[in-house]
């Protein structure tokens, strides 16, 4: 024990130790523990002495290796961190002129990207309808116009879409659906039946719990037991169900959708709702919500909006049926865009993509936009130019 | 009949469990009390170490309870201890997103990228642990093995103190300081802190585990034997302390009771690398060097294996081929009478390094050294258990005086001879030439006992105490005064002289 206390009493007193001390205290501002960074972004730090000019300097880690000691207020830098999505640990270290120091760590989370391929190749799936609500069928390339932070872009390939689609069937079971579960199972079993030979699909039943009744397959008889199996209990875990129906659909190529139905707002998910939002602003797989009677209006639109699906709002369960066959004849009813994205700031934002049809008096589903984050590139950050570089 | 308080309590409860189950029915309901036994069948073979198991259950566990976080968590572990780090990084990952603030799971994140060898990953979580408590102990432990991993054993020593400092009690970090002092060869130092984890966690197997190899490499096979034996005690299922027994008895030479402690490793785990590359080990010894190769590949052919192993393994092989080449190449010019001195030596070093004592002897005899190459065969006499000629040597060669380790190398060899008159004499001589020798203080004590002489020996092993008041002798010696103080007229079991200090 004595080696063991000397050793340990001659271990240096590491800046990360406190972030208060004597009135003396530094708290890092941006980014946030809670974002993700990609390509050059400021880092900012809020240093609180009694006396301001005893503060003597801040200096700046990333990855544990100084990249900036800046000597006066406003403490802050610039950095690249590069293009790929990573976690970085950024320290802050605050010296006070009579020797002891204070310091902040924040952790920025990896974000995942599912949308965006090392090509540069955007994909879009997009649905078009008239005013009527009819989807408009035999449209070309020339029909649509494709915007990226309102710069057009070439469109490489297009084609009507006849290809498979996998999707999830997620299926809020909580209590409040009690007495809806007859039709639910109906309108849910008859939406199976419109699956061609080549779709596939999978079946989530969520209340307070998750659970996954059906993985991916194409037999029709098993979804359809799967379906009708769920039963009416417990609170709603909505944002759950979505995150796990995201996990499940990650690693499957091609076209992607999640059917969502729920009669409520979440009441018990473990996952957030911005970080859900997230989540489906990263990747490619459309939801298509449909809201029965008190669901929560805004979030189930936003959902669907964002990702190119449609948001569906019944005041019956006996309305289901509609609703689902709808949402069978625009999936297969969709267009195939594909574009070489002509982006080069890699710095995490989100790029705001729009499709804009030829005709005016069309409404035009596609997802609203992508993280231009690398997927799977190794990001060599460096130092950005700063005022004063390190010393 | 009368319930007891606890199942009355839990009547209404189960009343309404029984009517939900009722209300529900088919594949919904199935999935779910399926799910369920899986979640406890899991975490009760995860915390026995059935880690293979354990992964079966809680993978079909998640695969069903989509936001469970307990499944997804133990199934992290679990894939962990079963060594496999990619599936368990994506485990705990999704665990994380159900339970950011969760402190272990962001630890067991940490510890899995780190055994996957991916370094720069180990980090971030490591500190959100540090955020969410500062001064976690646990997360402090691995920043520490990560700065060990970035070749900084300096900082990692700093962060395993402040672990300690943190948590007294907290024994991975004793440990892990201990193992970085195993890998440095500081043994002393190590065995100090893995006692000391030891002492605060009787039960932490890992921490037996490791205290075991330092006793073995410190040549105190008793120690290692009975430590190890405590950690498999323990954890009867882990198949590395089965290994590490193979490894320890190697060391003591018992290559018989090795090869059995790894095939029990194997029974435990077909695919434990430690026992593959004990195994491997054992056939290099015997001159296979084929089947060596062999063992070494079906270690290397497993896909779980950590980047530090792997390439552990992969220089062993690379080894073990150079020396069967070369080995094969000596023979063959010994065998028809063309090998030269310098080939003999060679093809002795390499028998030497194969354990093989005697043969290694007689080559290198063969090759007449002179001067002080004669010290090397004298001490492949020594091992071979030929003391008689290793004396003669050692005896020569300390005539000329001034060679204080010498005359320690002629008293150990004379004691191994049972003449321990002589064998004072020699460390009595070796203590005139340089009156700091460790090996003669020691030496000179079990050579006193051992012809009777108690109470000289009682002072020698006090002065010894006196000049060396820490380490493993220093323990083996109080133990011995322990017994011979209370009765000192009866002479306990001698102690014979450590092969090991013969010769650096």
């Amino acid at each position: 024990m004595l080696l063991v206390a000397a050793l340990a009493a001659a271990s240096p007193v590491l800046p990360q130790d406190a972030i208060q001390r004597r009135g003396f205290s530094i708290h890092i501002t941006a980014p946030t523990g809670t974002e993700f960074v990609a390509g050059v972004t400021r880092i900012t730090a809020e240093v609180t002495a009694a006396d301001p000019s005893e503060i003597d300097r801040v200096e700046f880690f990333v990855k544990d290796k100084l990249i900036f000691i800046d000597r006066e207020a406003p403490w802050t830098c610039t950095y690249d961190f590069g293009e790929e999505s990573r976690a970085w640990v950024i320290r802050a270290v605050a010296y006070h002129k009579e020797g002891y120091s204070v310091s902040d760590v924040v952790v920025t989370r990896k974000i995942t990207i599912s949308a965006f391929e090392e090509v540069n190749r955007v994909i879009l799936w997009v649905t078009v309808t008239d005013p009527s609500d009819r989807v408009v069928e035999n449209l070309t390339k020339d029909d649509f116009t494709v915007l990226e932070d309102g710069v057009k872009q070439e469109i490489r390939e297009f084609s009507r879409e006849d290809r498979a689609i996998t999707m999830a069937m997620v299926l809020d079971s909580s209590g409040s659906m009690r007495d809806s579960m007859k039709e639910l199972h109906e309108a849910a079993s008859g939406f199976i039946d419109t699956l061609r030979p080549i779709d596939r699909a999978l079946v989530i039943d969520f209340d307070d719990k998750v659970f996954l009744l059906q993985d991916i397959t194409a037999d029709l008889a098993a979804l359809k037991d799967a379906v009708t199996s769920t039963e009416a209990l417990g609170s709603t875990a909505l944002y759950d169900s979505l995150h796990a129906a995201y996990r499940k659909l990650r690693g499957v190529e091609g076209r992607k959708a999640v059917i969502l139905l729920t009669d409520g707002d979440d009441t018990s998910s473990l996952y957030g709702y911005e970080r859900i939002l997230e989540e489906v602003k990263g990747g490619s797989i459309m939801i298509f919500t449909i809201g029965l009677g008190e669901a929560k209006k805004s979030v189930l639109r936003e959902l669907a909006e964002t990702t190119g699906g449609r948001a569906f709002f019944v005041s019956k369960a006996s309305e289901l049926a509609g609703t689902y066959k709808k949402i069978a004849e625009e999936l297969q009813r969709q267009y195939y865009i594909s574009y070489a994205t002509a982006n080069k700031n890699w710095n995490g934002r989100f790029v705001k993509l729009e499709v804009v049809p030829r005709d005016k008096h069309w409404t035009v589903r596609a997802r609203k936009g992508y993280f231009a984050v690398r997927g799977g590139s190794t990001g060599n950050a460096t130092p950005a130019p700063s005022p004063s570089p390190a010393n | 009949m009368r319930l007891p308080p606890i199942a009355r309590a839990l009547r209404p409860a189960a009343v309404s469990l029984l009517a939900v189950s009722a209300a529900l029915a088919g594949k919904a309901i199935d999935i779910r009390a399926e799910a369920f036994k899986l979640l406890n069948e899991g975490v009760a073979a995860y915390e026995k170490g059935d880690y293979a198991h354990a992964v079966v259950a809680l993978s079909k566990c998640a695969n069903e309870a989509l936001n469970s976080f307990r499944a997804y968590y133990f199934l992290g572990l679990a894939e962990t201890g079963d060594h496999r780090y990619t599936e368990a990084i994506e485990s705990l990952k999704v665990a994380l997103d159900l339970d950011p603030d969760h402190l272990q799971a962001n630890v067991a994140l940490g510890d899995a990228w780190l055994l996957l060898g991916s370094v720069d990953e180990a980090s971030p979580p490591y500190y959100r642990a540090l955020k969410l408590r500062a001064e976690f102990p646990a997360a402090l432990d691995g920043l520490a093995r990560v700065a060990e991993a970035q070749g900084d054993d300096e900082k990692a020593i700093a962060f395993y103190g402040r672990a300690i400092a943190s948590d007294k009690g907290y024994a991975p970090a004793y440990t892990h300081w201990g193992d970085l002092y195993l890998r440095t060869g500081k043994l002393d130092d190590a065995v100090k802190l893995l006692v000391e984890a030891i002492s605060v966690r009787p039960d932490f197997a890992a921490g037996l585990n490791r205290l075991a190899i330092a006793y073995g490499r410190l040549g105190f096979a008793n120690e290692a034997v009975a430590t190890i034996r405590k950690a498999i005690a323990l954890e009867p299922k882990s198949p590395e302390h089965r290994a590490t027994l193979g490894q320890v008895l190697l060391g003591m030479g018992v290559v018989s009771g090795a090869e059995s402690a790894f095939g029990d490793a194997l029974a435990l785990d077909p695919a434990d690398p430690h026992a593959h590359a004990g195994l491997a080990e054992i056939a290099r010894r015997r001159g296979d060097f084929v089947k060596a190769v062999a063992q070494l590949d079906l270690a290397l052919a497993d896909t779980r294996l950590d980047r530090r192993t792997r390439a552990d393994l992969t220089a062993t092989r690379a080894k073990v081929v150079a020396e069967g080449e070369r080995s094969a190449a000596i023979e063959a010019k010994v065998a028809s009478a063309d090998a030269t001195a310098a080939d003999r030596t060679e093809l002795a070093t390499i028998l030497a390094g194969r354990g093989d004592w005697t043969r290694a002897a007689d080559v290198y005899a063969a090759a007449s050294p002179a001067g002080a190459d004669r010290e090397t065969l004298a001490y492949y006499f020594f091992r071979a258990g030929r003391f008689r000629e290793a004396y003669a040597i050692y005896a020569d060669l300390a005539s000329a005086g001034g060679r204080a380790d010498l005359e320690v190398d002629a008293g150990a060899s004379l004691a191994r001879l049972g003449d321990d008159a002589r064998a004072k004499d020699a460390f009595e001589r070796a203590l005139a030439i340089d009156p700091e020798r460790k090996e003669a203080k020691l030496y000179l004590g079990n050579a006193l006992l051992r012809l009777g002489k108690t109470g000289d020996a009682i002072a020698a092993y006090r002065k010894f105490l006196t000049d060396y008041p820490e380490g493993p002798e220093s323990e083996q010696v109080r133990r011995v005064l322990g017994a011979l103080q209370p009765a000192a007229p009866a002479a306990p079991a001698a102690p014979a002289p450590p092969a090991a200090g013969v010769k650096p």
